[in-house]
């Protein structure tokens, strides 16, 4: 439960980081205005290609030095940097942008509260809201 | 026939696969080399102006890109300063915008100008990063837009692949 209970939260936060925010601790989050921003056929809903798009330019900003893996520094630029290590699958200590797609889409499946295989912005703030809580 | 025409010639034709006759071409060329290889569709044809017109590395992204736009006709009526802000930009869209965020350049020299917008983010499976973009230039009031993909080069260089 305590699992997916992050997962949501994480789904939130990373729906809510901007590639900008990502070159730098991220300090505030607005859910609606990423939400926005990932919505990119404006229909209200975030699809799985629309957030897999989103996860490779979260990715792609992350990657200060742009060798193509996220670093332990790195990953410190996300709200949940404790992450590092449910991501880093086969434990090579770095992150490739398969095993945080992989990540992601994870947290994706468990926001999905209805199981329809969209995020709606109830989903996404309920889950930025309940970590917030935490 | 010289040998510079003929190392030009036979790497476009294996590239692009679109030349009607060297010949025919080895005389527009002589008239006007840039025209030549600008009117070669593609990216590489479009590097290739940048090469003709003796531009150095900084040269070949902004070349490329607008040889990705209208090759020869752009490469014409563009300004050895509208090259470069066209470079600028493109660099500073490819590294640093988000999608759908857009770069302009303005010469208000010769009132030309330029937009170029990434479209879209992917990773090869080497890592290296792609964006695709759209690009637009207006000459003489009138737009000219394109789409491409644009890869990032060890060095940090942007290379235009499409």
């Amino acid at each position: 439960m305590r699992l997916i209970a992050t997962s949501l939260v994480i789904v939130g936060f990373l729906l809510a980081l901007t590639p900008a925010q990502a070159q730098g601790p991220a300090k505030t989050y607005d859910p609606r205005t990423a939400f926005a921003e990932a919505d990119k056929n404006g229909d209200g809903e975030i699809d799985h290609e629309e957030m897999y798009e989103r996860i490779v330019e979260v990715f792609y900003f992350a990657d200060a030095n742009k060798d193509g893996y996220l670093s332990v520094e790195e990953f410190k630029q996300f709200p949940f940097p404790d992450d590092f290590k449910r991501a880093d699958t086969n434990g090579d200590g770095r992150i490739s942008l398969r095993e945080y797609v992989r990540l992601r889409e994870q947290d994706f499946e468990a926001a999905d509260t209805d199981h329809d295989e969209v995020l709606s912005l109830d989903e996404v703030i309920t889950a930025y809201e309940g970590k917030k809580k935490k | 026939m010289p040998r510079s025409i003929v190392t030009r010639c036979v790497p476009v034709i294996l590239a692009v696969f679109v030349l009607s006759s060297c010949a025919a071409m080895q005389q527009t060329y002589e008239e006007n080399p840039k025209a030549v290889l600008g009117s070669l569709i593609g990216a590489g044809a479009g590097a290739g102006i940048a090469a003709a017109a003796g531009g150095g590395a900084g040269w070949m992204l902004g070349g490329a890109a607008l040889g990705g736009l209208l090759g020869g006709v752009i490469g014409n009526q563009l300004d050895k300063r509208d090259k470069e802000m066209a470079t600028q930009a493109a660099n500073r869209a490819f590294e640093n915008n988000k999608t759908g965020q857009t770069s302009v350049w303005n010469n208000p020299d010769t009132g030309n100008s330029g937009t170029i917008t990434p479209t879209k983010t992917y990773q090869l499976k080497t890592g290296q990063y792609c964006r695709q973009y759209q690009q637009t230039i207006t000459i003489a009031g009138q737009q000219h837009q394109a789409y491409g993909t644009a890869c990032r080069q060890p060095d940090g260089t942007w290379k235009i692949q499409s």
